[in-house]
C-alpha cells in the first residue's frame, strides 16, 4: 500500500488534481471578492470586521500554493497549506451542517450554486487525503523540488 | 518527512501581500473592513390606517421639498389665500400627504407587517436563486435573484417607482433581500421594505405560498 501511494506517477496525478482545483477555486473567488465575502459571512463563523480581509487573502493563498504545486515547487509545504485550508473548510461546512444552515458553499466563489452539504464534506475530505499523501511522499515525478532534482 | 515552516510562512505572507495589493488596484476591490449594514426597522404605525404618527417620523427634508413643490403648483391667484393660511392650518393639512411618505433608506419589516401588506396585494420580490423560487415562494411574489440581477432587471420595467416593494430571501441567515432592497432603492424605488424574517418565517406561520404550479392557502 505504502509503495502504491509513493508511486511517482500517482503522486504527480494527485498533485495535478489538487493544484488545478485550488487554482480554479481561487481564481473564481478573486474575480468576485464581494460575493466571496458574502459567502463567508453566511457561515456566521468569523467576526464581521475580519470577513473582507479573509476574503481577499484566502483566494490568493489558494492560487499561489496551487501554482507552486503544479510546478512541483516546495510540494510538501504547499500540500501542507492546502490540507490545512481544506481542514478549515471541512470544519466550517460541518459546523454549518450541524447548525442546520442552508447556505451556498462559496467553495468556488459564486460560480457554483452548490449548497453546503454532505457531498461538499466528502469532496473536501478526499482532497485532504490527496494533500496528506503529498505531504508524506513528496511531489512525485516532473517536480522541481530538491529531492526529485537531486 | 521534512516540512520547512519558514517556507510555509513565506508563501502565506507573499500571497496575503499579493491579495491586498491586487485589491488596492482592482476595480472590483472591496474595503478591508466591511461597513456593518444597519437595518432600520419600520415603525408599526407605518402600516396602520392612520399614518399620522409615521409621517412625523419621516425625513423632514422630503417633507419640505414636497411642501415647496406644492407651493409652486398653486396658481398665482390662490397664492394670496395661501399666505393667509396660518401655520396651524398647515400642520393640520400635513397628515393628508401621508401616502407620499418616502423612506430615507429601505426599512425592515417583521412577519406581521409583511402579512398585513401581503393582504393589501403589495408586490413581493424573492431575492433567492431561481431554483429556490421555483420550488416554492410567497404567493404572488416575483423572482429577481440578487446574484443574477442584471439578467432579471427587465422585470422591473413595468413596476412603477412609487409602488411599495417588499424584498425577502431565505431568512435571517441571508442578506440577499437587504442587498436587493438597497439596489432597488438606489434605482429610485423609494418605498422598499425588507421582510427580514423571509421565507422561513413565512412558511412557519403557514401564510399563503405558491409551489410549482399549485397554490396553497
Amino acid at each position: 500500500m505504502k509503495k502504491f501511494l509513493a508511486n511517482k506517477y500517482l503522486l504527480l496525478l494527485s498533485r495535478l488534481i489538487l493544484s488545478f482545483i485550488f487554482i480554479y477555486a481561487g481564481m473564481e473567488k478573486i474575480t468576485d471578492p464581494e460575493g466571496f465575502a458574502r459567502a463567508i459571512n453566511n457561515y456566521k463563523l468569523l467576526p464581521f470586521s475580519l470577513i473582507n480581509i479573509f476574503a481577499l487573502i484566502l483566494p490568493w493563498i489558494e492560487v499561489i500554493s496551487g501554482i507552486l504545486l503544479l510546478f512541483g515547487i516546495t510540494v510538501r509545504e504547499n500540500s501542507f497549506i492546502t490540507s490545512s485550508l481544506l481542514g478549515i473548510f471541512i470544519i466550517a461546512i460541518a459546523v454549518s451542517l450541524l447548525r442546520g444552515l442552508n447556505i451556498d458553499c462559496g467553495c468556488f466563489g459564486t460560480a457554483g450554486v452548490a449548497k453546503v452539504g454532505i457531498q461538499k464534506l466528502l469532496e473536501n475530505f478526499l482532497l485532504v487525503l490527496l494533500g496528506i499523501q503529498l505531504v508524506y511522499f513528496g511531489g512525485g515525478t516532473i517536480s522541481l523540488s530538491k529531492e526529485s532534482l537531486g | 518527512m521534512k516540512i520547512d515552516v519558514k517556507i510555509i510562512l513565506f508563501i502565506v505572507f507573499i500571497s496575503s501581500l499579493l491579495g491586498l495589493i491586487y485589491n488596492y488596484f482592482s476595480p472590483s476591490g472591496i474595503p478591508l473592513i466591511a461597513e456593518e449594514k444597519k437595518l432600520h426597522w419600520a415603525e408599526d404605525s407605518l402600516f396602520n390606517s392612520t399614518y399620522e404618527e409615521s409621517f412625523q417620523k419621516t425625513d423632514t427634508l422630503t417633507r419640505k421639498e414636497d411642501v415647496t413643490e406644492d407651493m409652486k403648483s398653486i396658481p398665482e391667484q390662490d397664492k394670496e389665500k395661501e399666505n393667509k393660511i396660518t401655520d396651524e392650518d398647515k400642520i393640520n393639512k400635513e397628515p393628508k400627504k401621508k401616502e407620499e411618505t418616502e423612506l430615507s433608506e429601505p426599512a425592515a419589516i417583521n412577519l406581521e407587517q409583511a402579512y398585513k401588506l401581503h393582504q393589501q396585494n403589495v408586490l413581493f420580490i424573492d431575492a433567492r436563486g431561481p431554483a429556490d423560487y421555483q420550488y416554492a415562494h410567497i404567493k404572488n411574489a416575483i423572482n429577481i435573484p440578487f446574484d443574477h440581477f442584471e439578467e432579471y432587471k427587465h422585470l422591473l420595467n413595468n413596476i412603477d417607482k412609487d409602488k411599495t416593494i417588499i424584498t425577502y430571501c431565505a431568512g435571517t441567515d441571508c442578506d440577499l433581500s437587504i442587498l436587493l432592497g438597497n439596489i432597488l432603492f438606489e434605482m429610485g424605488y423609494k418605498r422598499v421594505y425588507i421582510f427580514f424574517g423571509g421565507w422561513n418565517e413565512w412558511l412557519e406561520a403557514n401564510h399563503p405560498i405558491e409551489k410549482e404550479n399549485q397554490t396553497e392557502e
